[in-house]
């Protein structure tokens, strides 16, 4: 079943168009990744589908139901999560408060299968021994996990994660593909974004690359493993 | 001086301090979230002022009017917040900061003038209400209770809303607003409603030190302004965005401005500019907030 589907899209900055008749889809269960070099509009796409930065013309859908225009708790209560690439874990919160706050009232609970304190704990163990701490005393890869188990407290429906393994230590971007990983295994649909090819060909199922504002290739993971000449192109890898 | 007036002046001037916390922390609480200096926050108060005495007068036969004018008056500045902050103010957030300064300065404008077409322009006196008229004596000296009365109900307001931000779900969001509005509302946080609580919230706070003012002072035009200029400075002394700042503000400027008035009549009212002006010099983020 198709969860989102983008239609050509034209998002602005003030003045300066980025990007151009964009079109994607994601369906249910998928894991799709938005690959480009630095600045090509990844974020600008994800800012797009969350209504941080609405478009100007174009469609978005989700389960088929027209959401551009709504604001951005709307889209969020309606089964989307951003974990965005600045993280932006609330300093002044502890890191339960942190968690907490994403909670939306008459969410699912526990026994229907929604997300948790307990659960969160159990994928990131390290949140459980910072759990009274302020959110700004924690290390940048402890951050990171937050901001993702934060948005899962939402019960996202679709999770856009920006660059996860940007900034992170090698050790540390491996952990948190093992637990996209896990949570791909659960049925989540995620569409990331990455500049870091590896990380997105080892979770994904199929990718979108990116080029000034316009979809420049699309097609399944394996593909891209098949045609590096691909990679080279778009990417310079 | 003697250990009387030392006293009282002391009593008045923490009393008057806490009136002015009570406006300036809903200054310091709505510029935080909202980051809108509210001018009008001044008329927010001096509305109060008008509405408690409109009340006491219209309720003068019920006993206990002073009573009810607490309960009201500040609820209706608090809708008149609500009805400014969704219908003026929410067009202009994504606007450059002139506008909001245009706007609220209007807004003095306006209050003013209505304040003066329903309530003329005459001074008005409201007394104190049983039983927190007439005086007690401690320690041989006599002080009025209803200074006492103003303590109290400004330590109670400053630890309600301690608790209010620090303890429950509404500080929490509040907070997470405050440092940034975006990630607030893409994790599904209402944040419009955010907004249109906290205005209120300030608004109410105004209008509560605008109804327990009267009793100690007069109902006047021309308070809006007194107020909003005292705010600032207690703002800026106790540091932008702190509420415990906020206190401490209004209490120095609270004595300040009794002792001032004792010692050197003249220069009363110079006397907080120029501590505002050390403190810039030493401590630009104040006493009690954070540098940038
Ligand atoms: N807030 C902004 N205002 C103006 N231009 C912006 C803003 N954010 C990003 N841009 C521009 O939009 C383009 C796409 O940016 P972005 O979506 O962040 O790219 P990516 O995430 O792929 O690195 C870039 O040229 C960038 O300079
Ligand atoms: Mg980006």
């Amino acid at each position: 079943m198709r969860l989102l589907e983008v239609q050509g899209i034209n998002t602005y900055y003030g003045l300066s168009h980025i990007l151009f008749d964009l079109s994607l889809e994601v369906y249910e269960g998928e894991t799709v990744c938005l690959l480009g070099r630095n600045g090509v509009g990844k974020t600008t796409t994800l800012r797009s589908i969350m209504g941080l930065t609405p478009p100007r013309s174009g469609t978005i859908k989700l389960y088929g139901k027209e959401v551009r225009g709504k604001q951005p708790f709307e889209i969020a209560r309606l089964g989307v999560g951003l974990v965005p690439e600045d993280r932006i874990i609330f300093p002044d919160l502890t890191v339960r408060e942190n968690l907490e706050i994403a909670v939306k009232k008459g969410q699912k609970r526990k026994q229907d299968g929604g997300w948790t304190i307990e659960k969160i704990h159990r994928l990131f163990p390290v949140l459980e021994a910072r759990d009274k701490q302020w959110g700004g005393t924690l290390s940048g890869g402890e951050q990171q996990m937050l901001t993702i188990a934060r948005t899962l407290m939402g019960n996202p429906r679709l999770l856009l994660l920006d660059e996860p393994s940007e900034g992170l230590a090698p050790m540390v971007t491996r952990v948190i593909e093992e637990q996209i990983l896990a949570l791909k295994k659960e049925g989540l649909t995620i569409l990331l974004s990455e500049q870091n090819s590896n990380f997105a060909l080892n979770v994904s199922d199929r990718a979108y690359i990116l080029e000034k504002g316009q979809i420049g290739w699309q097609g399944p993971i394996h593909e891209l493993r098949e045609k590096p000449e691909i990679m080279m192109t778009y990417l310079g890898v | 001086m003697t250990w009387e007036a030392l006293a009282g002046q002391t009593l008045s001037g923490i009393s008057v301090g806490m009136v002015l916390f009570l406006i300036a922390a809903g200054l310091s609480i709505i510029f935080g979230t909202l980051k809108v200096l509210n001018l009008a926050h001044g008329s927010l108060y001096m509305t109060g002022s008008f509405l408690c005495y409109g009340l006491t007068s219209l309720l003068s036969q019920i006993p206990g009017a002073y009573w009810w004018a607490l309960l009201f008056a500040p609820i209706l500045v608090a809708v008149l917040g609500g009805i400014i902050e969704i219908f003026l103010l929410r067009r202009i957030y994504d606007q450059e900061m002139l506008y909001q300064y245009i706007l609220t300065f209007a807004l003095i404008l306006i209050l003013g003038d209505a304040c003066k077409f329903l309530f003329g322009v005459g001074y008005q006196t409201v007394a104190a209400p049983w039983p927190v008229n007439g005086k007690v004596f401690l320690w041989g000296l006599s002080f009025p209770v209803y200074n006492l009365f103003l303590i109290g109900c400004g330590l109670a307001v400053f630890l309600g809303l301690i608790v209010l931000m620090r303890y429950t779900a509404l500080g929490r969001n509040v907070r997470a607003v405050t440092y940034n509005r975006e990630m607030a509302n893409a994790l599904g946080i209402n944040v419009p409603k955010v907004y249109t609580g906290v205005f209120m919230l300030g608004s109410y706070l105004a209008g509560l030190a605008g109804t327990l003012m009267p009793p100690m002072s007069v109902v006047a035009l021309g308070s809006d302004m007194a107020v909003i200029i005292e705010c600032f400075i207690i703002v800026v002394i106790g540091g932008l965005g702190s509420l415990p700042g906020a206190f401490l503000g209004a209490i120095i400027l609270g004595l300040l401005n009794a002792f001032g008035i004792y010692i050197i009549p003249k220069l009363a009212v110079a006397f907080a500019f120029m501590l505002m002006i050390v403190v810039l010099i030493i401590r630009p983020w104040g006493l009690l907030g954070k540098p940038e």
